[in-house]
């Protein structure tokens, strides 16, 4: 377990001001959300108003974002002979409200995308520009919940930027990377 | 990426589900957690609904004559054709839609029915199913039945279950049930064959075949009065072949019932009666000081309520009376022309029956997305837009409106339903058909009863309203309870068997989803082939086994069928699925049909049972 590198509190009613800030940090923030007939998944949010702090689990978990189902690798442009078009350089993201548990399988696929012999570019690209705010669960989730039992939960102990905790009217937050602490966007 | 909220395209249980999409690449479905149906599941079929999207079964061209042409000359053809037979009359033509068109494509099929064919034959095949027990029901409750979301059967201290195949026709509703036993809920089963929730079962009560509704009517007089039954009443029970002590638990078990939940499909209860008992016993139970005492009939197609709403029912006003589904379809030399709109009609009658009414029909018009035997047939075909492919709303069966997205366009050269229609009705009396679907939505909200307050911006944005319509005016006192039970067509010593048609787990597998979806078709090719069902001890009686053919003889006619085994068939029955339309006309002859309601069911007959000559 890594020990945060500082921690604060924050008035819950600041929360917003603080996510306010947090959103001219990236290029995009992508956060729980909730679909009008009431599920939450993680998409891009506009507004601070967007984001659904009230929630339990998301459908799809935000791991979905540094894995999508389906991405564009490359495009080969007609010519001759045809050109081959890499991406452009992903966007920065900060990934907000992200559950003790997600935080804990995104690390599973750093170490699998990230750690072995063969690194994944596409996957090492998203990665090294996310930025992860973690929310603790303060209650349980769901009647299915399980992170006790891996130790991933109900808070996460390492692999978030900013973990939020809420007790009673204040949030804890604790700062897990250098980087982050500083206020600097990913790179 | 995107991801836009659905219903699932198949049972009545009406799931939501999310697709997830790129472009125009539909990459998965993902099942709501909030949805009152699903609450986060989806059944094997809910799974591959993307399948039908991507279907290599798709109609893709107009035909005419099952060749290829274009649009300006098979909305010409069919056009001048139904012109031609509706010089007989407008009796002449019948029109059938499938129970999954969308709200807006079922409201645009019955202007066109009834203002540019003039027809009062119209139906869908939802009706043809469902129209039996919702009638029953509608009538008891003497107000327009809307099932309670599915999700409060898990709530239920006591289920009341009438199809033990139910884990297949309503897959979420049988999951409830389960869920309910596990939290201590007591399950009664009653049927006349084990196809799966005995299991789960407090009580399984196993009745003759053909004595459920006297067996109800028996429940409802016991659990009304002090629980007892005279001589009278005795007697009836021991005709329905259920034990005396089996009865009274059973009883008890009702009167006990805190939160009755009273569940069955209506592909099972056919009968408008049976149905009406079961609506007495839930108010009896409520009167009687329960919780809560519900009847969920499970419908039989995803829109079945709404397309019911939109009016998609037979026109019966004064003299005129309209044909019903089965009334249309094996009614001899009443039609000259058949439209029909997204179905399959083989489903009903057979591809031999299909033959036969083709060839009494001057024109057969098929607009579908699937290939099909009706497709095949067809004189005109006019491939049209599926699920995903065009916005709409569904009904689902608590009245509830939900929005179907698009998510794709519609493949080769299909059109939208509503194009379809302004198309064909160029050259006739032009139906007044809103130019686009938020003016076909405001013609809904003026002409349909119940969907008047409904705020259609709200439900395209994904909040569910609810429509509640009055009742029909076409109702009809019920006949009454039916305390005797029929004998069995062609009783005698050499047939000492009783031959059932039955929905069972295929009933679906000529469905045109059902083969348009690769893996469900894959997965329904067995139950595509014919077979009979029999106790694997009859089995060894006639030194036969699973696998081999036996030869059925009733006093209809024989046939020669493979043989599968189930424990559940009791040993004295023979049970044949009703997919197998020819074999169980042939066999169980022409189907009972009622005139009141338009469903449809067949008769036990008796059966005997041999192994074949030179086998």
């Amino acid at each position: 377990m890594m020990p945060a590198l500082a921690t604060y509190s924050l008035p819950a009613n600041r929360l917003e001001e603080v996510i306010d800030r947090l959103m001219a940090c990236a290029d995009e923030v992508i956060g729980p959300t909730r679909t009008p007939p009431g599920d939450v998944f993680f998409d891009v949010i506009g507004s601070v108003d967007d984001i659904e702090l009230q929630y339990g689990n998301s459908l799809v978990p935000p791991t979905s974002v540094l894995l999508p189902m389906a991405e564009e690798m490359f495009r080969v442009l007609p010519g001759d002979p045809p050109r081959i078009e890499q991406r452009g350089l992903e966007p920065s993201r900060l990934l907000f409200g992200v559950r003790p548990c997600d935080v804990a399988a995104i690390q599973r696929l750093d170490h699998f995308f990230l750690d072995g012999e063969f690194e994944d570019d596409l996957y090492g690209a998203r990665r090294s520009r996310t930025m992860i705010v973690a929310l603790a669960c303060s209650e349980k989730a769901d009647a299915r919940c399980f992170c006790s039992c891996c130790d991933t939960g109900p808070y996460a102990k390492e692999g978030y930027d900013l973990q939020l905790s809420l007790v009673d009217n204040t949030y804890l937050v604790e700062v897990g990377s250098k980087q982050r602490a500083s206020g600097r966007a990913p790179p | 990426m995107g991801r836009r909220f659905a219903i699932c395209p198949f049972c009545g249980c009406g799931c939501g589900m999310y697709l997830e999409v790129v472009g125009e690449q539909m990459f998965a479905v993902l099942p709501s957690q909030v949805h009152p149906a699903g609450a986060g599941r989806l059944c094997l079929r809910g799974w591959q609904a993307g399948g039908l999207i991507e279907s290599n079964r798709r109609l893709l061209r107009p035909q005419i004559g099952q060749q290829d042409a274009s649009w300006e000359a098979a909305t010409g053809a069919a056009a001048d054709s139904l012109k031609s037979v509706l010089q007989e009359g407008p009796q002449a033509i019948g029109v059938l839609c499938g129970g999954h068109l969308t709200n807006e494509e079922a409201f645009a099929c019955r202007l066109y029915s009834t203002e540019a064919l003039g027809t009062p034959n119209l139906d869908s095949s939802a009706r043809a199913v469902d129209a039996g027990s919702i009638w029953g029901l509608e009538q008891t409750f003497c107000m327009p039945y809307r099932s309670p979301v599915l999700s409060e059967i898990a709530n239920s201290d006591v289920i009341l279950c009438l199809n033990s195949n139910l884990s297949w026709e309503s897959p979420q509703a049988a999951g409830y049930i389960m869920e309910a036993a596990e939290a201590g809920a007591t399950v009664i089963v009653i049927d006349e064959v084990d196809q799966g929730l005995r299991d789960l079962a407090a009580l399984y009560v196993r009745h003759k075949l053909g004595a459920r509704g006297a067996l109800l009517h028996l429940l409802v007089e016991s659990v009304a009065g002090s629980g007892g039954l005279d001589a009278d009443g005795r007697n009836t029970l021991e005709q329905t072949g259920v034990e005396l002590e089996t009865f009274r638990e059973a009883c008890l078990l009702l009167r006990a019932a805190k939160r009755l939940g009273i569940v069955f499909s209506t592909t099972a209860l056919q009968i408008p009666e049976e149905a009406a008992h079961l609506a007495e016993l839930a108010m009896l139970r409520e009167a009687s000081g329960a919780e809560a005492a519900n009847v969920f009939a499970l419908r039989s197609d995803c829109n079945s309520v709404g397309v019911t709403d939109m009016g998609i029912a037979p026109v019966r006003e004064g003299e005129i009376r309209g044909l019903s589904t089965f009334e249309m379809l094996t009614s001899e030399g009443h039609l000259r022309g058949l439209v029909v709109f997204a179905e399959a009609v083989e489903k009903f009658i057979g591809e031999g029956q299909l033959q036969r009414l083709r060839e009494q029909l001057e024109f057969l018009l098929c607009v579908g997305c699937f290939e099909t035997a009706t497709s095949q047939l067809a004189d005109v075909v006019l491939p049209m837009a599926g699920w995903g492919e065009c916005e709409g709303t569904f009904t689902c069966h608590d009245g509830t409106i939900w929005p179907l997205p698009k998510v794709a366009s519609p493949p080769g050269e299909s059109r939208e339903l509503a194009q379809i229609l302004r198309d064909l009705s160029a050259t006739q009396v032009p139906p007044a058909l809103a130019a686009d679907i938020m003016a076909l939505r405001a013609q809904i909200s003026q002409h349909v009863p119940g969907y008047g307050p409904v705020d259609w911006q709200q439900v395209t944005s994904g909040q569910p309203a609810a429509a509640v319509p009055a009742l029909g005016n076409d109702t009809q006192d019920l006949v009454g309870p039916a305390r005797e039970i029929p004998e069995l067509a062609g009783t005698s010593p050499e047939r000492p068997h009783a031959l059932v048609v039955r929905h069972d787990e295929g009933s679906w597998a000529f469905d045109a989803r059902a083969r348009g979806a690769e893996i469900l078709a894959r997965e329904l090719a067995d139950q595509r082939t014919p077979f009979v069902v029999i106790n694997p001890e009859t089995c060894r009686q006639l030194e036969t086994r699973e696998g081999r053919s036996i030869s059925i003889s009733t006093t209809f006619g024989s046939e020669v069928l493979p043989i599968r085994c189930s424990a559940g068939v009791p040993g004295d029955v023979v049970m044949l699925p009703w997919q197998f339309r020819d074999i169980a006309q042939a066999l169980a002859g022409p189907v009972h049909l009622d005139t009141r309601t338009g469903s449809a069911h067949h008769l036990p007959v008796a059966a005997s049972l041999e192994i074949p000559t030179g086998t």
